[in-house]
């Protein structure tokens, strides 16, 4: 194996259909209109010296190495800025070039450190690169004089450091910042001889608006900006391609290696999801992976209050598979069930589902899409007959309208975002409704046209009332509809919208949303071109969550904004592998491919597949679980990589429903909450030790490489296949690429995938099969997967979560960027320097009428309970709105939220409890109570020295 | 839980299903609550929602009611979902959809 080295074309490619014919050193090219002549030398394998142009981003021209010469023109033009033209007759070497070549790179070392043996970037190095392609043999200026050659270095940044002594300002950074990021954090200050790079006002790194997503970092062609790995270790000597583990934008990285020891990840340009971009958790917070919490060896215990006790492999797996057969007998199959991870692979949450089917006979299993997308799945399933979002994340690229609503992207899917704010600076309109200013309102360069801030509960009220806007002022795409939709139903869907008490006029005093601004961004969304939605939980997360994405189809298909690049309705999943596990049947009333249990002749399949007989009746959902548990009946439970206790709501319920189980196997990395409560701790394997795939928010199968051994001996698929021999099912996969082939036998939209095929096109979106080999980027191009897209009525019904004078207040939740979600990953890295505690955001009214300042200890009840965190003040929030993240396991936000959930999937309402916010001494009771149950809980006996 | 809580939060889910489908207007609400009710509900959720139903089902609404009551009656036969190609199985107008979760 060696380092992945993907070719820098220094300029990016020319999207025009016209072709241009040229030659280069005598050599004919044939590209694009609108292609540098750099570009064009390096398709044909001459690579033109060059330091500011890179093909990332858009050419700049400052470096002035990358001159050539053109038959029949004046001057030496730089080619990274001189498109082709036909006929051109290019020279890229001439006795002035090489003249004007050596002197550019006399002037950049003459102010350059000669200390290139013990340099971080000695070996990778575009600076000492070019001064070997130009010949560079002496520097006549000498070092004498004033130079920058000794600066201070900013080391503020946990992951990186900026050393000005190396820098030759060819402002790739910045540019980097401003046009692959979008967040502008970086400027050159000061001009001539004092040109120098400069976060914000001068500030350091650190505590400027950069976001450390890394842009600044690949982009940099010295030591500059250098990742303090690299630093530490030296440079890399092979890499792997992989996939991200964060979020659902699926980030293809290279994991750069020197032996079995991590040096970095660097985004993969071929990627096709981020196409060489990251944010700050993909790019450099994977030292969870190595954090001494790591539990690498097995441990069971009678009972929840006994310490652990290390064993080996089969006696955990022995005294897991005969608790499960003791509860089988004694409280009969249904009580136990199984929890699949959409942080593991496709591969290995097929296995959990399986296990739980095939060796635990029954339908109870089920993922964290319960608590984020289901109602998606639920909503476009009944809308369009698939239970995924229609496009790709390239499809933005054709985006006229984009509107946002209960998503943050910036924060949680950034690097989605980026592509999103390019768009709008290229021209691109932007609709958000979110009850908070979110960044994507108002960022540099990017303002929303419309800001809709409801109130939290009222995304059905809103969306209606847009459709009643489109309905009455004559906005429908009739011919899409009559067309692509079923006709009679659009036409009581019509009726209903059509009503007066749905007029923007009037739902401005539930929604808060006033009717003029609601009128307006409804016939933006109508007319403006290529409309998209994208949505998160803010959407699902709602008592009305499925309700609101059958809105959210309403609006696309009455529009007629489906089935084509720049438009559409795009969930923007949360987990590196919700999706994923979705697809592999984790829901206790679907196999693989969302088909029913019920269907005889799915059961069928695996049936014969798996030698055993299939329940057909659905099993129980994770609150069903924790239900039954508390009502006695439910009294087993294997939870592969995922903390109920922290990420679901009601915390006290949850709790009590796993302390009344007698048999809890967490398997996972460290030991989280859900571990307070289990009996059997299986040690898992984080992304970078095994292989796999992930399925990430645009359908998009990935591969996961592994690039180190597993730190407890067992990928978790082994795991989940030793449980299931342990239990007597006899399975005997060697590798996942195996798995995989029984996915594609068995499941029709996965019918074309396998490992094979994955290595040689990087990755496929399903649906892949034989009608498409290589993949769906966009769906429903022709017709909806059942045929007619169907109108469904919206009517809005309140949640009964309402405010009142005990709790006044209404807290959503929500994602920052530094953090993913329960923090198990995240807060083992550095990350934890810009997040390090979950801060309760209120108005300046509320804290006002409170007495609340910056900072202070508040307690936060509702009905469920309460608990006690400190205060942020910020308008971010609107009077009578209050805010919070969820990443620390302290702060226990779940204990607050309500057992509320979507009417048709028991998705929680998080986004909307009722409470009350008090000034507070310190800790509730309740988080000193769990605490202290914790530290009891975490106790492992110590083994006997040999 | 108690026997009168588990009750209650079946009773709550019930009438929620029944909103929604109380508002759509091609197909009868009942049926399409039993179906929902067949789809993703065990069969001893739909055992106690009937038995509370059998005691007077204090609580559910009039669609509820009416759609619990169609539970234990043939099932309706369910779409298998977007990967079945099988022609055996018709699609209800206005469904409960199969791609769910």
């Amino acid at each position: 194996m060696a380092l992945v080295q993907e070719t820098d074309y220094g300029t990016p490619a020319s999207l025009s259909t016209n072709m241009v014919e040229l030659t280069i050193d005598g050599v004919p090219v044939r590209v694009p209109e609108g292609t540098s002549i750099m570009r064009a030398a390096q398709e044909v394998g001459t690579t033109i010296p060059k330091l500011c142009a890179t093909d990332m981003m858009k050419s700049w021209g400052s470096c002035r190495l990358c001159l050539v010469e053109i038959a029949g023109r004046n001057g030496t033009p730089a080619s990274c800025t001189t498109p082709v033209a036909p006929g051109m007759a290019v020279s890229t070497q001439t006795d002035r070039l090489k003249r004007l070549r050596k002197g550019v790179m006399e002037l950049y070392i003459s102010d350059h450190p000669l200390d290139c043996l013990t340099c971080s970037a000695n070996g990778d190095c575009e600076l000492q690169d070019m001064a070997g392609a130009v010949g560079l043999r002496e520097v006549r200026y000498g070092f004498a004089g004033e130079n920058h050659t000794v600066q201070a270095k900013d080391e503020s940044n946990p992951y990186f450091t900026f050393d000005p002594s190396k820098c030759i300002v060819c402002s790739r950074c910045v540019r980097a910042c401003a046009e692959v990021q979008g967040t502008f954090a970086l400027t050159i200050e000061g001009r001539g001889f004092d040109s120098k790079v400069s976060p914000g006002m001068g500030e350091a790194f650190l505590d400027s608006e950069c976001v450390s997503c890394g842009a600044c970092v690949q982009a940099c062609p010295t030591a500059t900006l250098m990742e303090k790995s690299v630093i530490d270790i030296g440079q890399p000597e092979h890499s792997v391609v992989t996939t991200c583990a964060y979020c659902g934008v699926g980030c293809s990285f290279k994991a750069e290696m020197r032996g079995n020891e991590l040096v970095r990840m660097v985004p993969y340009k071929d990627g096709k999801a981020n196409h060489g971009h990251s944010c700050v958790k993909g790019r450099f917070a994977w030292g969870y992976a190595t954090h001494r919490d790591r539990i690498t060896e097995p441990m069971i215990r009678a009972s929840i209050h006994e310490p652990w006790r290390k064993v080996s492999w089969d006696e955990a797996l022995a005294y897991a598979a005969s608790e499960f057969a003791r509860i089988a007998e004694k409280y009969g199959k249904q009580a136990l069930g199984g929890i699949s991870s959409s942080r593991c692979t496709n591969e290995e949450t097929y296995l959990v589902q399986k296990l739980v089917r095939a060796g635990m006979g029954n339908n109870n299993i089920d993922t964290c899409a319960r608590v984020c997308h289901s109602p998606t799945g639920y909503g476009l399933g009944a809308a369009f007959g698939t239970s995924a979002g229609t496009q790709d994340f390239d499809s933005v690229e054709h985006t006229d309208v984009a509107l946002i609503i209960g998503a943050n992207p910036t924060d949680g899917h950034p690097v989605f975002a980026s592509r999103l704010k390019k768009r709008i600076r290229e021209g691109a309109k932007l609709i958000v409704i979110d009850p908070r200013r979110i960044d994507m309102v108002r960022t540099p360069h990017v303002e929303a046209q419309y800001h809709l801030p409801l109130r939290p509960g009222t995304n059905v009220a809103v969306l209606t009332s847009i459709a009643h806007v489109i309905v009455t002022e004559g906005l429908v795409n009739e011919d899409f509809v009559r067309q692509r939709c079923d006709w009679e139903g659009f036409q009581d869907f019509a009726e209903f919208v059509a009503e007066a008490r749905h007029s923007p006029e009037i739902t401005e005093a539930m929604t808060g949303v006033p009717a003029a601004d609601l009128r307006a961004a409804a016939r933006l969304y109508a007319t403006g071109g290529n409309a998209a939605i994208y949505y998160g939980l803010g959407v699902t997360e709602h008592s009305q969550g499925t309700t609101t994405v059958m809105a959210i189809a309403n609006l696309a298909m009455m529009t007629g904004n489906i089935g084509r690049p720049g438009v559409g309705v795009n969930p923007l999943r949360g987990q590196n592998n919700v999706q994923g596990a979705c697809d592999m049947g984790s829901f206790p009333h679907e196999m693989p491919g969302y088909r029913h249990m019920s269907d005889d002749a799915t059961r069928d399949i695996y049936e014969k597949l798996w030698g055993v007989t299939l329940d057909a009746e659905p099993g129980l959902r994770i609150p069903n679980m924790l239900d039954e548990a508390v009502s006695g009946r439910f009294k087993a439970l294997y939870v592969e990589g995922e903390d109920i206790v922290q990420s679901d709501p009601d915390t006290r319920h949850v709790t009590a429903g796993l302390a009344a189980m007698e048999c809890v196997i967490v398997q996972d990395l460290f030991l989280n909450e859900t571990a307070d409560y289990a009996h059997v701790f299986l040690p898992g394997s984080t992304f970078l030790e095994k292989d796999g795939t992930f399925t990430n928010a645009e359908r998009r199968i990935n591969r996961v490489r592994k690039v180190m051994p597993s730190r407890s001996g067992m990928a978790d698929w082994e795991i989940t296949q030793a449980l299931a021999n342990a239990m007597g099912l006899n399975w005997s996969y060697k590798h996942p690429s195996e798995i995989m082939d029984e996915i594609a036998a068995t499941t029709p939209s996965f019918a074309g995938v396998s490992y094979q095929l994955l290595d040689e096109v990087g990755s496929v979106q399903w649906p892949c099969n034989e009608e498409a080999p290589t993949g769906t980027p966009v769906m429903h191009l022709e017709k909806f997967q059942h045929g007619a897209g169907r109108f469904m009525i919206t009517e809005y019904v309140p949640t009964e979560e309402r405010t009142g004078p005990r709790f006044p207040l209404l807290l959503t939740t929500g994602r920052i960027l530094s953090h993913y979600n329960v923090g198990a990953q995240t807060r083992r890295t550095a990350n934890t320097v810009w997040h390090p505690e979950d801060l309760l955001e209120i108005h300046p009214s509320d804290a006002e009428q409170r007495g609340i300042k910056e900072g202070s200890f508040v307690r936060v009840a509702s009905r469920a309970g309460d608990t006690s965190l400190r205060a942020h003040i910020t308008d971010r929030v609107a009077p009578g709105v209050v805010y919070t993240t969820f990443h620390h396991p302290v702060t226990q936000a779940n204990v607050v939220t309500t057992d509320q959930s979507d009417w048709a999937t028991n998705c929680p309402e998080y986004k909307v409890t009722a409470v009350q916010v008090s000034l507070s001494n310190g800790p509730t009771d309740w988080q000193s109570r769990y605490s202290t149950h914790s530290d009891e809980a975490r106790r492992i006996m110590a083994t006997a020295a040999e | 839980m108690s026997h009168g809580e588990e009750a209650a939060k079946l009773v709550g889910m019930a009438n929620q299903i029944s909103l929604f489908f109380g508002a759509q207007r091609r197909r009868d609400s009942a049926e399409a609550v039993a179906e929902h009710l067949h789809k993703f509900w065990t069969p001893l959720m739909r055992a106690q929602i009937r038995d509370h139903l059998d005691a007077g089902g204090h609580g559910l609404s009039d669609i509820a009611r009416k759609g619990v009551a169609l539970l234990g009656q043939p099932k309706p036969a369910i779409p298998a979902g977007p990967d079945d190609d099988s022609s055996e199985h018709a699609r209800p107008a206005d469904a409960a959809p199969a791609g769910a979760a």
